[in-house]
């Protein structure tokens, strides 16, 4: 390449002053940026990927980060030289949002919850282009346009939290986008998004390119993001560069051990075709063996009928009922000894709460759960509680769910004292037997939480859910948050403890590929309702509803030769869950396709 | 020198929320002038209040009519030094001061260690179980707030009579909301928290889910209001005795030693100045600490304040 690169970072360290010695976040990182590319820049959390290119901003200084080492060097739009590390602040908020614009994770964080959108948008044009108030206003109608958003004149006069989270993005985009800045550092654009509107914005980001000609440095974890918009890619590790080259080259011919690692871990939609069971994820040492199939049972442990939840929507006057959430509507479905079943779907599609139902963490309004011989919605609070010892529950949030104030052991002793079952030191060797069954040190048993990363905390959690020798877990997006290396350990954890114990899993998740690697039966979920359910196979393999077709369409592939910006740039809406306080929904009707494959009618 | 170790993202967060020792605390108290003087000023303060009989160079009740109204640092008649001057009847000021500081102290002390069992009991519990039993416990917090405290203060005593005992009951009976509101509050947020949830699904009771997993994650705010309260307690003792309603001569307190300094402030000054400061000190200490104290337990914050890195 003869062209000059826009961005050139050589030799970059970041310090973080701590209680001790300085922390180096970033280390001897060095690489350069060229006009119209897309660099993306992967690791996991704690590669230093983020503070990075919050170095090129400037912006490490707000949490104290220091740029101790090398230099940042950026090609203005008059052509001239400026190294980003010793620029004033005057040049800064020159370049801050004009020439270098940012998107950031979390678009409805990002945008002022008190500001219309208009406003929002044309400030940027009035502070760096001068702009009046009107000729603003007719710029920022055409960058709503540019990003594709429906009805553009009306969002103007909206404020974000009547937006939804992809419309939402698509105005941070467009305000990056209001100076026509040379470089776009897009920090996870979708991670925080649905997988129909991630595909919808990855589109949209490579069109923009396009059209503005603009740099994007993309940072992101997931793989196949990479794998479908960058044209060249840095991996970094532990604060270091570990490798770069052409996004072919890295997912091809990978050659730094953590990228393999890496790549291993990240589950594969369709590459189950063939198997019935669940099989053990890929990770350094077990690189794609056959592993045995995992037989469920056929006996039934959990019968689900007819489960519905409503959240009322109070207003008026007097606090009456006006509408309702329909948040779980007329579900069923059985889940068998030894067997995992996915509950699959996009945010808001009432596969938490249809879990929290069942474990009678909420009360269902209607339906029937038979656990065992047991009626649930019958049982009286303390005999629920004692049931409690048969069902447990993961949660997503490994930093939330456990106590930040007790130590693991309290923590995980903390069901054998609710429910009296051993006391003393049989507490303390019960404890260390079911860390060992998870893979912790016994050393760790009087830490506390905030000591773990958050790989250990889940493995923490699942030893809390174990500990009573229940039979049935729900994993509530229980590996979700977690890196996908880690990732891959925590589920063959899971795995491995069903094989040994013959647990069943209700395991709630939005993420297909995950779901095709560990179920043996799927239910997919829209709007409160199971829409198709079946053997993995049958779902992955042979999709009816539509629903479920275009869930499937929008898992992005690891394959670079599948281009985001090959695919059409629409933006569908989202049908509300919200009814009148009246409404009575039809009851869910399914079509037998094949034997156990219902599809939902209409 | 070796260089420093590479410790990334996530394992940052971690590496700086590693446990605080007593000695960090100890540190940061030292390394804050304002903090530690204040710090200090408390410690004399129930050192006084603990030791009164020890530490006092005289009588508090001791009357010595020959030695009315000296001036601070004067020598009385029998050689005596009054290191504040002394009232109208001849008794010692600092000494009086140092007694006075046992009530006064006490008082406010008692009231809020009360008051906060009562109000705290009471919010967590209406924030975890709601219902009707939270609709009916936040009404009558709200009805209570809306009293106005003086004169309810002023009326109950009137009726049952001054005292320390019933001084402690009406600030209890007064102030509790404060603690109620707060602590209903805290335990709404905490209620929505995962490891609430997933408490209840381990099968913990109620009680031990308010009481157990989220008393200890809400105590800091807690803290702090309590350490507010003594200060407001004190001063509203200082106004109830300075209004005659309160403790009852001849036993010392600060606000009963205002009233009575009032009469000859202008032929002897020390009678109000030396009082009021004690009181003003006293309240500015406790709100000094009680900011440290806001600011040390808060995660985000904490590791600023205990950093000998960034205080360097």
């Amino acid at each position: 390449m003869t062209l000059e690169p826009l961005v050139s970072i050589e030799s970059l360290r970041v310090e973080f002053p701590s209680k001790d010695e300085p922390v180096v976040a970033v280390k001897d990182v060095g690489f350069e940026i060229f006009p119209g590319e897309i660099l993306g820049l992967v690791g996991e959390s704690g590669s230093g990927k983020s503070v990075t290119s919050q170095a090129l901003m400037q912006l490490t200084k707000f949490s104290a980060g220091q740029v101790t080492r090398g230099s940042l060097n950026f090609v203005r739009r008059d052509g001239s030289n400026t190294d980003l590390r010793h620029a004033d602040e005057q040049q800064m908020r020159d370049i801050r949002g004009n020439e270098i614009g940012m998107i950031f994770q979390e678009p409805m964080v990002a945008l002022n919850p008190s500001l219309t959108i208009g406003w929002q948008l044309s400030e940027g044009l009035r502070i760096h282009r001068g702009l009046s108030g009107k000729s603003a206003r007719r710029r920022s109608l055409e960058l709503l346009r540019k990003v594709r958003i429906p009805e553009p004149a009306q969002r103007l006069r909206q404020y974000p939290h009547e937006l939804s989270g992809g419309m939402c993005q698509r105005v941070v985009i467009a305000m990056a986008l209001a100076c026509e800045p040379r470089l776009l550092i897009a920090d996870e654009p979708t991670t925080a998004l649905d997988v129909t509107v991630q595909a919808e914005i990855l589109a949209l980001i490579a069109m923009l390119r396009r059209e503005t000609g603009a740099a994007i440095l993309l940072i992101t974890h997931d793989m196949a993001v990479v794998a479908q918009m960058a044209d060249r890619v840095v991996v970094m590790y532990r604060g270091q560069i570990v490798e770069h080259g052409s996004v072919r080259q890295i997912l091809h011919r990978p050659e730094h051990d953590y990228t393999r690692t890496l790549l291993a871990a990240v589950p594969r939609i369709g590459e189950m075709s063939g198997y019935s069971g669940p099989r053990r994820m890929r990770t350094a040492g077990n690189s794609g063996k056959r592993d045995k199939e995992a037989v469920s049972g056929r006996e039934r442990l959990l019968d689900v009928r007819n489960l519905t939840k409503r959240f009322p929507v109070r207003g008026g006057l007097l606090g009456r009922t006006i509408a309702n959430v329909h948040a779980v509507e007329d579900v069923s479905f059985v889940v068998n000894v030894n067997e995992t079943l996915s509950l699959v779907g996009e945010s808001g599609s009432g596969k938490s709460t249809a879990g929290n139902c069942i474990l009678r963490l909420e009360e269902p309004d209607k339906g029937r759960i038979m656990f065992k011989e047991h009626d649930l919605l019958s049982l009286s609070r303390p005999v629920m509680r004692s049931m409690r010892r048969e069902m447990q529950v993961v949660f997503q949030d490994p930093y939330g769910s456990l106590n930040p104030q007790l130590r693991l052991l309290d923590q995980v002793a903390e069901p054998i004292r609710n429910h009296k079952l051993e006391t003393g030191t049989a507490v303390e060797d019960r404890v260390a037997s079911i860390f060992k069954k998870v893979g912790m040190p016994r050393s760790f048993l009087r830490r506390y939480p905030s000591e773990l990363s958050g790989g250990q905390r889940q493995r923490v959690a699942i030893a809390r859910s174990l500990i009573l020798n229940p039979s049935f877990i729900v994993a509530d997006e229980a590996v979700s948050s977690l890196d996908v290396t880690i990732q891959a350990q925590v589920l063959n954890l899971m795995m491995d403890l069903q094989a040994e114990l013959g647990l069943s899993y209700l395991f709630i998740s939005h993420d297909m590929a995950v779901v095709e690697r560990v179920s043996h039966r799927v239910a997919v979920m829209y709007q409160g309702r199971i829409v198709e359910i079946g053997s993995r196979s049958s779902i992955f393999e042979d999709p009816r509803h539509d629903y479920t077709k275009s869930l499937l369409a929008a898992v992005p592939r690891m394959n670079p030769d599948i281009r985001a910006e090959a695919m059409a740039v629409t933006s569908a809406t989202v049908e509300s869950p919200i009814r009148p306080a009246g409404y009575k929904p039809d009851p869910c009707r399914y079509d037998e396709v094949s034997p156990d494959h219902l599809v939902l009618q209409g | 020198m070796s260089s420093p170790a590479v410790i990334p993202g996530d394992e940052i967060a971690a590496s700086l929320d590693t446990r605080t020792t007593a000695r960090d605390y100890l540190w940061a108290i030292f390394g804050d002038r304002v903090t530690l003087f204040a710090f200090a000023y408390l410690v004399v303060l129930v050192a006084f209040t603990v030791g009164a009989e020890f530490l006092a160079p005289h009588e508090a009740t001791g009357l010595n009519l020959r030695d009315r109204l000296l001036p601070p640092g004067a020598t009385g008649s029998k050689g005596a030094f009054y290191l504040l001057g002394t009232d109208e009847l001849g008794r010692d000021l600092f000494s009086r001061l140092i007694y006075g500081a046992r009530v006064s102290v006490s008082v406010g002390m008692l009231g809020a260690v009360v008051s906060c069992f009562a109000g705290v009991i009471t919010g967590l519990t209406a924030g975890y179980y709601g219902g009707l039993y939270e609709d009916v416990v936040m009404r009558l917090v709200d009805g209570m707030l809306s009293l106005p405290s003086m004169l309810v203060a002023l009326f109950i005593l009137f009726v049952l009579g001054g005292g320390y005992g019933n001084l402690i009951l009406v600030f209890s009976v007064l102030h509790w909301m404060v603690f109620c509101r707060l602590s209903r509050g805290l335990a709404l947020d905490a209620r929505s928290a995962t490891y609430v949830r997933a408490a209840k699904a381990l099968g913990a009771s109620g009680p031990r889910i308010v009481f157990r997993h989220i008393l200890p994650n809400v105590m800091a705010p807690i803290i702090v209001l309590f350490t507010l309260e003594i200060a407001i307690l004190i001063l509203s003792e200082a106004s109830l005795s300075f209004l005659g309603f309160g403790v009852r001569p001849p036993d010392p307190s600060w606000g009963l030693m205002i009233a009575d300094g009032r009469e000859h402030i202008r032929s002897a000054w020390w009678l109000v100045t030396f009082p009021g400061l004690a009181i003003f000190l006293t309240a500015l200490s406790l709100n000094l600490v009680a900011n440290w104290i806001r600011a040390v337990t808060d995660p985000v914050q904490r590791w600023r304040w205990l950093s000998r890195d960034v205080r360097r």
